[in-house]
């Protein structure tokens, strides 16, 4: 396992009060008995509400904040008693905030970077003309970064946490505020990584566009705790089993009785919510083929960010 | 061991390398800042030519004293913020959870953190410092490298200083102000003006906590009679305020807790 996570928790004390009155002390549990594994080469989503725990569970996992009980192992280390080693197998990139320097150039960045992690300047050199080529950034390199779009600079960004070619690389909110076509550009190079250098991709997002796209693996957690750890074939066919079918015929229908419970009959077109685990789906469309002759079927599953909606609302209750 | 201090010091280059390349970027700026600089400190010397001209040199107060006096505390002053500027960000690198930056990089922290910015016109107080240095010690080449040892020497009561002030932060809120006031109306003002003028209760403050007597008073005895006592106590009291500094510095950093704003690197 290349991350192993176990018992995890993490409290913060908020103190309250005035400047002359005592100060109130509550206990923040932010993140509450977190127990996972990550293998290699995995690509897992790490999603949750705000507030939910994501960043302070990435920032245990990574050496910035230290965890008030349980163990950590991230490629064979312990990310709070080891932080130099583990930055070395790791890279990170958090969408809020920036390891390039404002007023330096991409490529300066990058020759501050490179020196931050002991390349020689043979090596630097040939390090970013690799990563600009992968990132298609040639034409960035020489631009000062504060002048990048923000769709240039976090794929610059996401160039620049490679560079030392890290084993595992954490994703916060990687695509945040930018729009459909650099959002499918990130997501590509996130895909081209994980395929052609067999990194570990473990990736917070609000935008279940990205989990989708990119993951295999999705861990929901909730007020600190996790809620859900499944492929995403599992989570889909364990929520998803709810179809709403749409179907059409070429003339009006001369019943409205029909074997199966339908919501809307309109004319020539019926709609009805069926349920897998408890109707042969097969057999559900033959009957309604027997109906009359149709023209167009359309059959819907519940999108994912329902069903983590619906996640969380279960959660919620108990 | 020895590996990890050459590459320290390779990164702390390569990042002055490029500190100064991006300051050279904006070269009228850069120029402008410190010429303005250096007009702003020499009045300084003008109202202590104009004071010196009407009333004499007394009490063993000398415009040569006060020359060292300047020369020291602006060198001193113009290393911290040309070369580690980063120390007056500590306090919003907490606030806005900009350190985790430097805590995901495999470097020293606080040597990442100080290298991480460089004030511009601090390069015109070194300029000003060296200028004024040269006019004290009459152009004496050995005089001068003991000026210019010493003068990058006591910046570390400056940076220490800096270091210790706005990592309280972490336990009790921005200290900004704090830490700006303390340097400006303590350091530089009781280390541009002769020992001679204070009485005992203050001097006792100037050998402690205030430690304007290492960065400026000493390093002046030590121009007009070199005395090696003097000097151990400066390194001496260097390296007890530095080992201070990271001491705090880093439990600062155990304490840390993150934060979410939006923040880019200056």
């Amino acid at each position: 396992m290349q991350i192993c996570v176990n018992d995890l928790n993490k409290v913060f004390v908020v103190k309250s009060g005035g400047f002359f009155k005592s100060k109130n002390k509550t206990v923040v549990k932010a993140v509450e008995n977190v127990s996972f594994e990550i293998k290699k080469g995995e690509i897992v989503a790490f999603i949750g509400p705000n507030g939910a725990g994501k960043s302070t569970t990435i920032k245990m996992l990574t050496g910035i904040i230290q965890p008030t009980s349980g163990t950590i192992n991230v490629s064979g280390l312990t990310p709070s008693r080891d932080r130099k080693k583990l930055a070395y197998k790791i890279g990170c990139m958090f969408g809020q905030k920036s390891q390039l320097y404002m007023q330096l150039t991409v490529r300066d960045s990058y020759k501050l970077l490179c020196s931050m992690y002991d390349l020689d300047k043979k090596k630097t050199e040939e390090k970013i003309e690799e990563i600009s080529k992968l990132f298609k950034i040639e034409e960035l390199l020489d631009k000062v970064v504060r002048k990048l779009s923000l769709g240039q600079r976090m794929i610059c960004e996401i160039a620049g946490s490679i560079l030392h070619e890290p084993e595992i690389i954490f994703l916060d909110e990687p695509t945040i505020g930018l729009d459909i076509f650099a959002k499918a550009r990130i997501r590509e190079i996130i895909k081209k990584m994980n395929e052609e250098k067999g990194t570990t991709i473990f990736l917070t997002s609000h935008d279940i566009g990205d989990v989708e796209a990119l993951c295999n693996r999705i861990i929901i957690i909730n007020n600190g705790t996790i809620v859900t750890d499944s492929t995403i074939e599992d989570l889909k066919s364990k929520y998803l089993s709810t179809k709403k079918i749409k179907i059409s015929y070429d003339t009006s229908l001369n019943t409205n009785k029909f074997k199966y419970k339908v919501d809307k009959v309109d004319e020539n077109r019926i709609e009805l919510t069926a349920n897998t685990n408890e109707i042969n789906i097969g057999e559900l469309l033959s009957y309604f083929t027997s109906v009359g002759n149709i023209v167009d079927i359309q059959i819907e599953a519940t999108p994912l960010e329902d069903v983590i909606k619906k996640i969380y609302k279960e959660r919620r209750k108990v | 061991m020895l590996m990890e201090v050459k590459n320290n010091i390779r990164y702390f280059f390569n990042a002055v390398k490029i500190g100064i390349k991006s300051a050279m970027a904006y070269k009228v700026s850069f120029l402008v800042q410190v010429i303005f600089m250096v007009i702003n400190n020499f009045f300084f010397l003008i109202f202590w030519g104009v004071i010196f001209s009407n009333t004499g040199e007394s009490s063993g107060i000398t415009f040569n004293n006060v020359l060292y006096l300047w020369s020291f505390s602006t060198i001193a002053y113009g290393v911290t913020y040309f070369f580690f500027g980063g120390v007056r960000k500590i306090n919003d690198y907490i606030i806005t959870g900009s350190m985790d930056s430097f805590l995901l990089q495999p470097k020293n922290i606080l040597l990442n953190v100080l290298t991480s910015q460089c004030n511009f016109s601090a390069f015109g107080d070194i300029l000003y410092g060296l200028a004024v240095g040269i006019a004290a010690t009459g152009g004496d080449i050995s005089k001068m490298i003991i000026l210019i040892f010493l003068g990058i020497f006591v910046s570390v009561f400056f940076i220490s200083t800096e270091i210790i002030l706005r990592s309280l932060t972490v336990w009790i809120g921005d200290t900004k102000t704090i830490a700006n006031r303390y340097v400006e109306m303590l350091l530089i003002t009781f280390s541009t003006y002769p020992e001679n003028i204070f009485k005992t209760g203050i001097k006792v403050l100037l050998y402690t906590v205030i430690p304007v007597a290492y960065l400026a008073y000493l390093p002046s005895n030590i121009m007009y009679q070199f005395n090696i006592l003097d000097l151990l106590c400066v390194l001496l009291a260097g390296g007890i305020y530095l080992a201070l500094a990271i001491f705090v510095f880093y439990k600062a950093i155990k304490n840390y807790e993150s934060g979410n704003n939006m923040s880019m690197k200056g």
